[in-house]
């Protein structure tokens, strides 16, 4: 066995493909952008989320405590509870102080500023009185003595107490954790403590900047009492991100928004269903082991037809997107024509007096006032689209006639200067112009009679409700064109560029129906279903669920985010093809073969104390069993002879075992095999290992 | 502050001599008297904190006794409790133990605990 997987490795053309393999898998393949982290503190309990798995092992649903920017995994049929505390949540945050609080603790620290001048004044009188009592110790004067001690103690105690308090209280209600006001309190109080008694004048400042403080603060208190009592208001939104360049689709929390819920679709796990892309592979593989003379060359020959399949896809896109970048150059003059303000002014000029002077007329004219701004900036948006599909549609005459390594290597340097490519050839990019532009056609509609007469009006024979028309539909079209991208291409370019979704999206697309609910509102709970959500839902797509706070017309800096990693657990199927070496029975050589492989694997279920969020790239060292089939020319009376072998699968399905027969032979039917999946495209095999569904 | 030790060449006399001092110290009809217990740095630097606020006041005092052997029987758990972290205890003008403190206590701790001690005799 040794001596096989020698002379594999040490095949050159092998090497060389294996070294370009090895640069993708572990130059492009960086950290994991899943592993979850924790940071910021604890929520006490203010938030639960339930999750509800389709067919899983947990009967009572899964706890998970929320966190700070947390991430979680759960599985891609799951519905999510949330459950919202909220007396809880109320607490988390500084709380709104009523005036009357604030003036309290106000007047106890003027108090305290109108003392100390009378307390220096007595500190001065102690030191007689002690040393009169020292020189003449009746029991009077010891008295009298003690009796001006403890006042003085008394007062100087509420003095430093009252101070402590308010300048903790203070950096409390300036976010500080307890732990850190108490420290940075006592940095500012025990230098007042001199070697030769009190520094008074750093005292009376002190008490002073107190004093201005809580004044600002009773009346910005004040202020917000006129907006009747404002309790602090919560927004909560749910988006599905699929990548980092798109915009996250809003998807629906009841009771907090109005987005659309569709038919419940489960995504099934076990299908036994063989992807057309490892078909091809399979029947390319089962071609080349007819013409290979040795297992080296067999593997090679498995590997450039992987290679040339990927090549070919990559072509295909390449044409896609070339026609997407014609039909989107057309609609660019359009634009720019109407960006410009004279354009619009002139139009409108051309307006009957009798509608300019109307309502509707004026109203028109505000509609428009921002309407080239925004054309000039979709255009520039456009614009950097269409270079982006410019550079990746010029390759594809050199695709055409490259080898796989130089098809891929010549990808890889046009992908690594275009990181905003995936965005770019995104369909829901496109869908988002589509809306902005239909918006700003919508702004024309001022009322159906008037919508009549303002398609006649034209300048230099142009008419703006009529441009933005084409404008939309040339977008169809090019959305039409990236629609048919492979999606096995779009997810290989994504990963390739390690655009996984989770990390920095910032662009969340507007929640139809958005609510923002007072705190103590009882009716916070809500949940989300990934079986509705419009559009589908792929494994390692992330749902984020945001948080947001305002009190008055403010937002508060408590809110945050939870992602929710879509992942499969539980049994699912793989498919997977690959070339096997078999050693059939009373024979002492090992045969190549091309083999597909249906892999049955498992994937626990978290507990309630495990995240469940998965990078995709774990090493999983006994990957799960199945069944493989494969050709095999044991007895050459048979034409065709069908191998079946039970399998295990070991190394994310990169090397299989099995043992098995052959089911036409006569004798010695009985074979064993193991084959090395050594081609490893992330997203063309989408997953970890291999092709799953 | 005033230092009390018991070295080991003169060990009876010293003792005998430190008991005196700290029963004058706590009889003082007017001081708030702070006894610290043990020698080691930290216990050191909080003696050096605790001078510095007593230092000031006349009526304050702070009485280090660096070995328990000054201590008459019983008079250690007397004043410092069963607490073994306790290495400062102050007695008001009654002779009452009203604080107890730490070796890591903060200046602030020390002023608040010699303000606090209430009483008169």
């Amino acid at each position: 066995m040794t001596w096989l997987l020698m002379r594999i490795v040490l095949s050159s053309k092998l090497r060389v493909f294996l070294l370009l393999i090895f640069y993708i898998q572990t130059s492009l393949i960086a950290d994991s952008p899943f592993a979850s982290k924790a940071f910021g503190e604890e929520l006490s309990d203010a938030i639960i989320y339930k999750e509800w798995p389709e067919g899983g092992s947990k009967e009572k649903g899964r706890k998970l405590k929320a966190e700070r920017y947390i991430s979680y995994g759960i599985d891609i049929n799951s519905h999510v509870n949330i459950n919202v505390d909220e007396n809880k949540l109320g607490a988390l945050f500084v709380q709104y102080q009523p005036p009357e609080k604030i003036n309290s603790r106000l007047l106890l620290i003027k108090e305290l500023s109108g003392n100390i001048k009378g307390l220096m004044v007595d500190l001065k009188k102690l030191y007689v009185t002690w040393d009169e009592a020292e020189t003449n110790p009746t029991n009077d004067a010891v008295k009298k003595r003690n009796d001006q001690i403890m006042m003085f103690n008394l007062a100087m105690s509420k003095v430093i107490k009252v101070l402590k308090n308010t300048i903790i209280e203070r950096l409390m209600h300036q976010d500080k954790s307890a732990a850190d006001a108490k420290k940075e309190m006592e940095a500012i109080v025990i230098p007042m403590l001199k070697s030769d008694g009190y520094d008074w004048n750093a005292i009376m400042g002190q008490v002073g900047q107190e004093i201005k403080f809580l004044d600002d603060e009773l009346e910005k208190a004040s202020k917000l009492k006129k907006v009747a009592d404002d309790q602090p208001r919560i927004k909560i939104m749910a988006h599905i991100l699929r990548s980092t360049e798109g915009m996250g689709e809003p998807i629906y929390l009841p009771g907090h928004n109005t987005v659309e819920a569709c038919r419940p679709t489960p995504v099934p796990k076990v299908t036994f269903n063989v992807p057309d892309y490892q078909k091809e592979l399979f029947n390319e593989s089962a071609i080349n082991m007819n013409e290979a003379k040795s297992l080296g060359e067999a593997l090679t020959q498995s590997l450039e037809a992987q290679g040339e399949l990927l090549k070919k896809s990559l072509t295909d896109a390449a044409t896609a997107v070339g026609s997407a970048l014609s039909e989107a150059q057309k609609s660019k003059s359009t634009i720019e024509f109407w960006g410009d303000e004279n354009n619009i002014k002139l139009w409108y000029a051309n307006l009957s007096d009798t509608v300019k002077k109307s309502q509707e007329g004026k109203n028109l004219s505000e509609k428009l006032n921002d309407l080239p701004k925004k054309i000039r900036e979709l255009d520039q948006e456009i614009n950097t689209d269409i270079e982006l599909m410019n550079s990746f549609s010029k390759q594809k005459s050199g695709l055409e006639t490259a080898t796989p390594s130089e098809a891929l290597q010549t990808i890889l340097a046009t992908l690594s200067k275009t990181q905003k490519l995936p965005a770019a050839i995104s369909p829901i990019t496109w869908k988002s112009r589509k809306a902005a532009i239909e918006e700003l056609k919508e702004r024309f509609n001022i009322s159906p009679e008037l919508i009549a007469t303002f398609e006649k009006v034209e300048i230099n024979g142009r008419n703006p409700i009529t441009d933005f028309k084409s404008i939309s539909t040339a977008i169809d079209s090019v959305d039409l064109q990236i629609t048919s991208i492979s999606p096995e291409v779009s997810a290989w370019i994504k990963k390739t560029l390690y655009s996984q979704t989770g990390l920095a999206v910032t662009n969340l697309q507007p929640v139809l129906g958005q609510e923002i609910h007072r705190i103590e509102n009882k009716q916070l709970d809500t949940s989300f279903d990934l079986k509705t959500i419009c559009g589908g839902r792929n494994e390692f797509e992330t749902i984020r669920v945001t948080y947001q706070f305002f009190q008055g017309e403010d937002e508060l800096s408590a809110g945050w985010y939870n992602d929710f990693q879509i992942r499969k657990f539980g049994y699912k199927d793989t498919v997977v093809a690959s070339v096997a070496v078999v050693n059939q029975q009373s024979t002492e050589t090992y045969k190549p073969t091309a083999s597909l492989s249906w892999i049955i694997d498992y994937t626990f279920w978290p507990k309630d104390s495990e995240k469940g969020v998965g990078s995709g790239n774990e090493i999983i060292w006994l990957s799960g069993a199945g069944i493989t089939t494969m050709a095999l020319d044991q007895d050459q009376t048979q034409d065709t002879e069908l191998g079946l072998a039970l399998t295990v699968s070991f190394l994310n399905n990169k090397i299989l075992v099995g043992y098995g027969a052959d089911l036409q032979a006569k004798d010695n039917r009985e074979f064993w095999f193991f084959s090395i999946n050594l081609f490893e495209t992330p997203g063309m095999f989408n997953g970890s290992a291999s092709q799953s569904k | 502050m005033r230092i009390l030790d018991v070295r080991t060449s003169d060990e009876a006399a010293d003792i005998q001599k430190g008991r005196g001092t700290l029963l004058a110290e706590i009889s003082h009809p007017s001081k708030t008297v702070m006894i610290i217990r043990g020698n080691n740095p930290e216990i050191s630097r909080f003696a050096d904190a605790a001078a510095g606020r007593a230092a000031p006041f006349p009526w304050r005092e702070v009485v280090w006794v660096k070995n328990s052997k000054i201590f008459e029987i019983g008079q250690e758990t007397q004043l410092f409790g069963s607490d073994a972290s306790n290495c400062a205890v102050i007695l008001n003008l009654e002779d009452k133990p009203t604080a107890f403190l730490p070796a890591d206590s903060s200046l602030l701790d020390i002023e608040e605990a010699f303000l606090d001690t209430g009483g008169s005799r």
